[in-house]
């Protein structure tokens, strides 16, 4: 049989398709399977562990493991702190941020450049180097030396929020930046419109520039709630002894551990790392719900951020 | 004209209210902390009421390079994993935004899935591992995809076919280490696949029409448009991922350092490797920008 250049081409193109999408899905089964084990895991029973026959699929289905990671975790009221804690710094965070964003995009003031270096900068700096003084600061504070006495905002939730509103938070830099880029790409004839029109830079801000933003914030927004409830060095470092869901994550192995060796309870290793991966999954549930639902913010403005040009 | 021009020099004065609270940011928590911590690392810190810092010399990093056992040997392999990984993780993600980015059904799912690691696999996600009884109850075949391992008859098999390829035993063992990592390296490249994505859509599809009537193959095409055009990306990412790299928490020096400060309490010794750290750090950044001056290509310029 003879192809036709044109069928030959067709048939090129099966081919290198099929093959790219076998490839792609290898690559996303790998992606997926760490999440994909860990559910499995969740629903087994410790004998199924024992159980030599036992491959993926468990044949003591249970859903103890989550009972019992709930209980043991807090999971509820800590679930319920985190989202607060999370969505409230997070909101601070992407409020200052889009409001330096705008003056270091739209205003040539004197420093402007010497701000923006120090953006680049802020993004380079390893969060060691400044931590420790920072931790000293809010230790003692006493900015501005407001107070007669320093006092001690450590564990105090308002040092987290006053670096989120100084734009210094966990990433706020790189909040910053990709805002900033985007106000740029922003054409700017409606702004100097409204200006001739007499609405001052404040106006023009909040009628003009904010209302068109809607997507990128809500994007910046999901990122930073993202990196704010999977954190621990912030929270580790400035609210010590904090109750929110990473740093009970976190102690669940000691609590367990404790249950085990001292109080000889019902747990062992392997039940005590089942209640673990558990928790894993109940801790990164709410995540995934919010990326489910909001998937399009976060993989299409990636394309509208200055990431990329 | 004139008026005009004072109303927008009045205009830009109001720059600074906006920026006003990173004015302070910048000042009260990055200035003043830097100089701080280069002070500290220069001596230590007399906490009773209030905080001192002491400044004595050069004692400490003196320490970190003679005296301390650990240090020299985890900045290294921190260093050594760094420049290991980052060219695995730009080759992987530029081959699958390259995949992604061409119409097929699914399209839309693939990329879900690739971004998926920026939501599952950051700050504390990364240190949790599964423990070693339950992932052998999943095992797929003889890989461990869990733990990323691959096992060793498998890996005797790709390295023997790499090598009886005529591939060097140093590329070989690379690819091998890119394999047996893949996992890793997926979960780290969730940011770079969409920034070579959106910049492989920006890429004008008349460039590949002329190239195509001049009768150019898709490997020349490759080489001679896509590449450069997409460099400035590569540069991007190569940076990002670099620091992405280095101040990630999670690895070994970081921990090292953070335990030093807030469990040893050896304030300005921790102060002297963040510094010693920091300016390795800069060094490979300023390194990525030499490098690809001659190989960057901007458009319109």
């Amino acid at each position: 049989m003879k192809l036709t250049p044109k069928s030959r081409l067709k048939i090129q193109r099966f081919v290198s398709g099929t093959f790219i999408y076998i490839l792609l899905a290898c690559l996303g089964f790998v992606i997926l399977y760490q999440l994909f084990g860990r559910a499995m895991l969740s629903v087994m029973d410790e004998f199924d562990l024992y159980d030599d026959t036992v491959r993926f699929l468990t044949k003591r289905f249970t859903l103890s493991n989550y009972t019992v990671a709930i209980e043991y975790m807090d999971y509820w009221s800590s679930l319920a702190e985190t989202v607060l804690f999370v969505t409230l710094t997070s909101a601070c965070q992407v409020v200052s941020s889009v409001v330096i964003a705008y003056g270091l995009a739209r205003f040539k003031f004197l420093g402007n450049r010497l701000l923006f270096l120090f953006l680049l900068l802020s993004l380079i700096i390893p969060p060691q180097l400044i931590s420790l003084p920072m931790y000293f600061r809010f230790q003692y504070f006493n900015i501005f030396g407001l107070f007669p006495q320093p006092i001690s905002l450590m564990g105090n939730k308002l040092s987290i929020a006053m670096l989120c509103l100084t734009g210094m938070g966990l990433k706020s830099g790189l909040l910053i930046y990709i805002l900033q880029q985007y106000f740029r790409g922003f054409p700017k004839e409606l702004e100097e419109s409204a200006m001739i029109d007499g609405a001052g830079p404040f106006r023009t801000f909040f009628y003009i520039a904010l209302p068109s933003t809607g997507a990128m914030v809500t994007t910046v927004f999901l990122f930073s709630m993202v990196w704010q409830w999977t954190d621990t060095f912030y929270t580790a470092t400035f609210l010590p002894g904090n109750t929110l869901l990473t740093q009970k994550l976190l102690g669940l192995r000691s609590v367990l551990d404790f249950d085990i060796y001292v109080e000889g309870g019902a747990f062992n290793i392997v039940k005590s790392s089942l209640t673990q991966n558990a928790a894993v999954l109940l801790f990164i549930l709410p995540l995934l719900l919010v990326f489910i639902f909001a998937q399009r913010y976060f993989v299409e403005s990636i394309e509208n951020t200055g990431i990329v040009g | 004209m004139r008026f005009k021009g004072r109303l927008l020099a009045r205009r830009e004065k109001f720059g600074y209210i906006f920026v006003l609270p990173y004015i302070i940011g910048i000042m009260f928590f990055f200035i003043v902390p830097i100089v701080e911590s280069f002070a500290i690392s220069l001596g230590d810190i007399n906490s009773k009421n209030g905080y001192d810092i002491v400044v004595k010399g050069l004692d400490n990093y003196y320490h970190a390079f003679r005296g301390d056992a650990d240090f020299l040997p985890l900045l290294l392999s921190s260093v050594g994993s760094m420049a290991a990984t980052v060219p695995i993780i730009i080759i992987v993600s530029f081959i699958v935004a390259s995949l992604l980015n061409r119409k097929m059904p699914g399209r839309i799912l693939f990329r879900c899935i690739f971004f998926l690691p920026v939501i599952i696999s950051t700050g504390i996600m990364k240190t949790i591992e599964l423990d070693h009884v339950l992932a052998s109850v999943i095992i797929a075949g003889e890989t461990n995809v869990v733990t990323g391992e691959v096992l060793s008859s498998s890996q005797r098999y790709i390295t023997e076919l790499m090598l009886s390829s005529n591939l060097s035993p140093e590329i070989s063992n690379y690819i091998m280490f890119g394999i047996s990592n893949i996992l890793n390296v997926l979960n780290d490249s969730g940011i770079q696949i969409l920034i070579f994505l959106a910049a492989l859509q920006t890429i004008s599809p008349s460039l590949y029409e002329a190239s195509a009537i001049e009768g150019a193959t898709g490997w020349e095409n490759f080489w001679k448009i896509t590449l450069p055009m997409i460099s400035p990306q590569i540069l991007v990412v190569t940076v990002y991922t670099i620091i992405d790299s280095f101040v990630d928490t999670n690895n070994d020096i970081m921990r090292y350092m953070y335990t030093k400060s807030f469990t040893d309490f050896e304030f300005g010794y921790s102060a002297a490797m963040s510094w010693i750290y920091f300016i390795i750090i800069s060094i490979f950044i300023a390194l990525a920008f030499l490098l690809s001056r001659p190989i960057v290509f901007y458009q319109g310029k």
